[in-house]
């Protein structure tokens, strides 16, 4: 119902609109009542608020027209028409006429003379076009039932238009700063004191608003009526044109960004992200472009730190879907009760009576690959869930009797063993069947200590690129002596953080004392070189003791032959038993 | 004496093809369409019509002699550039224009806030300026010396000088006016650009006289009916 009046004494919030997308989106966000106004069309056809004085088209049929096609019949709140008064060929009688007509509940004078100065402003009022025939305008709306809303800007023109029997003033302290284009020297303090200037005279009962000058943001509203007579504000360019122009600046740019991030993400050939030259980690790489030519899902197992997810996020790469970016799902962070929601989705009102619909993360699975990554650790609801949407590839919100059919690959991590979850209950055996059509184990670090060294140089180069920094053999040494219990995440944070320390361009064994000690001990012993393998290998730690040693040039040989033995010998050009005898020596095994 | 005439709306064929008082030339605003003289002068912010689009829709009715036809556009539009307008009007085959209706009378913060649009006679004086270099012959309404030297540094030598809003003024006062109009002819007249000056006679100012501007090049005349 549009007829309904502006009555109680809450903080009015007026929304000052041109359009029927604006005007219910005010209404959704709880605006008192609605203004449609020339300035608010003109707005958001790229033209200044101020071009609503210009004679680009009848203001008054404009408003008009833009009510009754995109507001009256759409939003329920009080609407005002911002009414003009510039045509004499209109009287007053046939404009209060027309809004009728219309259906407005409301008229306030817009635009309005206030904003003209000087001798045209005269001319204006001379020529009966200007503030005075608004104040006709009032009156005879006010006489006929309508809602009454005056724009002022002092206190003669407040009470002219009080005495009109306005119900409303709103008080304009000058156009909206900021990005509209229009400066302000005015502090919230000169406003007030403006306000209370305006309505000094003005009776208590007459409701009063303010707007313009240097208020764009509700804390600006917050701020002025605490200083001032004023029970409410009207937004223009600061309900539409400056959050829409922000919004849509920063979308585009999001937009611009994520295409720029998935371009080298997946243009890169993935056999070189996964680095590694044992014969465990070129088996994976084998069965990984294997699995990533089908569609059947992947169980990839592995300690943590192992790259599990890396190497899910590889096959994806190497896939028919790779023109789209995985959607992964961290199953440790899922919180039981709120999964399902996360998960699929939910309909409106399904939470509580008018609430809205949101779309679930699988809703974004359709051509495109989902890593559950660390899927041990779903509850038994959610693999239920899991388990019917892999059954089906349907997505349903909660709530909803609506599915979607998504086309999804599914790839699993795991760095549990999922068959004695099965075993103990933990896990479903059906779940389980489905993820494991395909499985792929990477082996600790610690078991392929020959992929320790070509990682640790490639993780430099990825991390150090543009520094040039290499790899001593003294640090070869440290790297190769350290168990490495959490693979290559603890080997990349290690890679990292003596890049990060080291003096120079060449990490030394010493860049990497901090290696295996606890993280507490690490922080005061900045010099320590308490590595607990440190103690059993003499590592020479000066630069001045960088040149090739025997120990130094017998590690090269072995790593440049991956361990191969006879190999090496032969190379170094010893027999293969001296070669042991050295290698028990040099505690190189 | 030259003679111009602001008329809102085309004027009928005569039987034999020729328009009535076909040697006055028109300057052709139909936004003024019902406005007296002293509402035509406030017509910049009276958003009654589409200026732009009534004055294309009446030229496009126009027939006969059309260089006779002075294009009266309003250079503020945010909706047109000056290119497009001017390319309209070669197609209409109108080849002057001028500033009107008009940001001559903005004053005080009123300037500062159409400065937004942006809309004000330096504006006007720019947009004219280009559409002489895109082959239009520019007439320039002026409502000060400082305008009119404007208008003069912006290359545009025909002036339509104009007495200012005529509220308030008694005898002694248009006397006194008609001194400062003369004076202001006089100095732009100086240039060496050597410009065509015409005076608007306001007819809510000047209703009686008829030879006191004989310092004008030319007179224009408010035509439309209020």
């Amino acid at each position: 119902m549009n007829n309904t009046q502006v009555t109680d004494d809450r903080f009015l919030f007026g929304a000052a609109v041109g359009t029927g997308m604006t005007a219910m989106a005010a209404e959704r966000g709880g605006a008192d009542f609605l203004l449609i106004l020339n300035a608010g069309r003109l707005r958001l056809q790229g033209a200044s608020s101020l071009s609503c004085y210009l004679p680009l088209r009848s203001s008054n049929d404009w408003v008009i027209e833009i009510a009754e096609k995109e507001v009256l019949n759409r939003c329920s709140l009080p609407v005002f028409m911002g009414a003009s008064v510039c045509d004499p060929s209109s009287s007053v009688d046939s404009i209060v006429g027309k809004a009728i007509d219309a259906g407005f509940s409301g008229m306030v004078n817009f635009p309005s003379a206030w904003a003209i100065d000087g001798r045209l402003r005269l001319a204006l009022e001379a020529e009966e076009l200007g503030f005075g025939r608004e104040c006709a305008l009032i009156e005879e709306a006010a006489k006929a039932g309508l809602s009454t809303l005056a724009y002022v800007t002092n206190m003669q023109d407040a009470v002219r238009m009080s005495d009109a029997g306005a119900e409303m003033l709103c008080v304009v302290v000058g156009f909206t700063a900021g990005p509209t284009g229009v400066e302000t020297s005015l502090s919230f303090e000169a406003v007030a004191e403006t306000v209370d200037d305006t309505l000094r005279q003005v009776p208590k009962h007459v409701r009063t608003l303010v707007e313009g000058g240097p208020i764009t943001t509700p804390e600006d509203a917050l701020a002025v009526s605490r200083l001032c007579r004023v029970g409410g504000y009207i937004a223009g360019s600061t309900i539409d044109r400056l959050p829409l122009e922000e919004t849509i600046e920063q979308v585009v740019k999001s937009y611009k960004v994520i295409s720029q991030l998935v371009t080298p993400e997946f243009g890169v050939p993935a056999y070189h992200k996964f680095d590694g030259q044992s014969d465990a980690i070129s088996e994976i790489r084998s069965q990984a472009e294997t699995a990533a030519h089908s569609r059947i899902p992947v169980l990839i197992t592995g300690s943590s730190g192992t790259g599990k997810t890396l190497l899910a996020q590889q096959i994806h790469s190497m896939g028919a879907f790779s023109a789209r970016n995985p959607v992964i799902i961290n199953c440790n962070s899922l919180v039981a009760e709120d999964a399902p929601e996360f998960l699929f989705g939910r309909a409106a009102g399904h939470r509580s009576r008018g609430s809205a619909a949101s779309g679930g993360v699988l809703e974004r699975t359709g051509h495109t690959t989902l890593i559950l990554d660390e899927v041990g650790n779903l509850d038994a609801v959610t693999q239920g869930m899991l388990l019917e949407f892999i059954d089906t590839g349907t997505v349903q919100r909660l709530g909803s009797s609506m599915a979607c059919q998504m086309d999804t690959r599914i790839i699993s991590t795991s760095n549990q063993n999922l068959a004695k979850m099965v075993d103990c209950g933990s896990f479903r055996q059906d779940l389980f069947y489905r993820l494991t059509a395909h499985h792929i184990a990477i082996p600790a670090l610690a078991e392929r200590t020959e992929d320790i060294v070509p990682l640790a140089e490639a993780l430099l180069l990825e991390t150090e690129k543009r520094r040039g920094m290499r790899l001593s053999n003294s640090s070869y040494t440290a790297l190769l002596a350290y168990s490495w219990p959490g693979n290559v995440r603890e080997l990349r944070n290690a890679i990292m953080r003596a890049a990060a320390t080291a003096n120079g361009k060449l990490l030394i064994a010493k860049d990497f004392a901090f290696i295996g000690q606890p993280i507490t001990k690490l922080e005061s012993a900045g010099k320590s070189t308490g590595n607990k393998l440190a103690a059993n290998i003499p590592i020479q730690t000066s630069n001045k003791d960088e040149s090739m040693s025997e120990r130094d040039w017998i590690a090269a040989a072995l790593r440049r032959h991956r361990y191969r033995k006879n190999d090496t010998a032969s190379e170094l050009g010893i027999t293969p038993r001296t070669l042991y005898n050295k290698i028990k020596k040099y505690g190189l095994n | 004496m030259k003679k111009l005439e602001i008329v809102d709306r085309i004027a009928p064929m005569s039987k034999n093809g020729a328009q009535s008082n076909s040697q006055v030339r028109k300057i052709l605003c139909p936004i003024l369409r019902g406005l007296t003289a002293g509402q035509a002068d406030c017509a910049i912010v009276l958003p009654r019509e589409n200026a732009n689009e009534l004055l294309f829709s009446e030229l496009e009715n126009l027939n006969g002699n059309r260089d006779r036809h002075i294009a009266a556009l309003l250079c503020a539009d945010p909706f047109i550039t000056v290119e497009k307008a001017a390319s309209r009007l070669k197609e209409l085959q109108v080849n002057s224009v001028t500033n009107w209706p008009s940001g001559i009378f903005f004053e005080g913060k009123t300037i500062k806030s159409m400065a937004a649009i942006p809309a004000g006679w330096q504006q006007e004086y720019a947009w004219l300026s280009k559409s002489r270099q895109l082959g239009l012959v520019p007439y320039a309404f002026v409502l000060s010396l400082e305008q009119g030297l404007a208008a003069l540094a912006e290359g545009i030598t025909r002036i339509i000088l104009h007495p200012g809003l005529p509220h308030g003024l008694n005898f002694d006062a248009k006397v006194q006016l008609s001194r400062s109009l003369e004076n202001i002819a006089n100095s732009l007249k100086q240039s060496p650009l050597n410009p065509e000056i015409y005076f608007y006679k306001h007819p809510q100012i000047f209703s009686h006289e008829s030879n006191a501007f004989d310092w004008a090049n030319g007179i224009v005349d408010y035509s439309v009916r209020a």
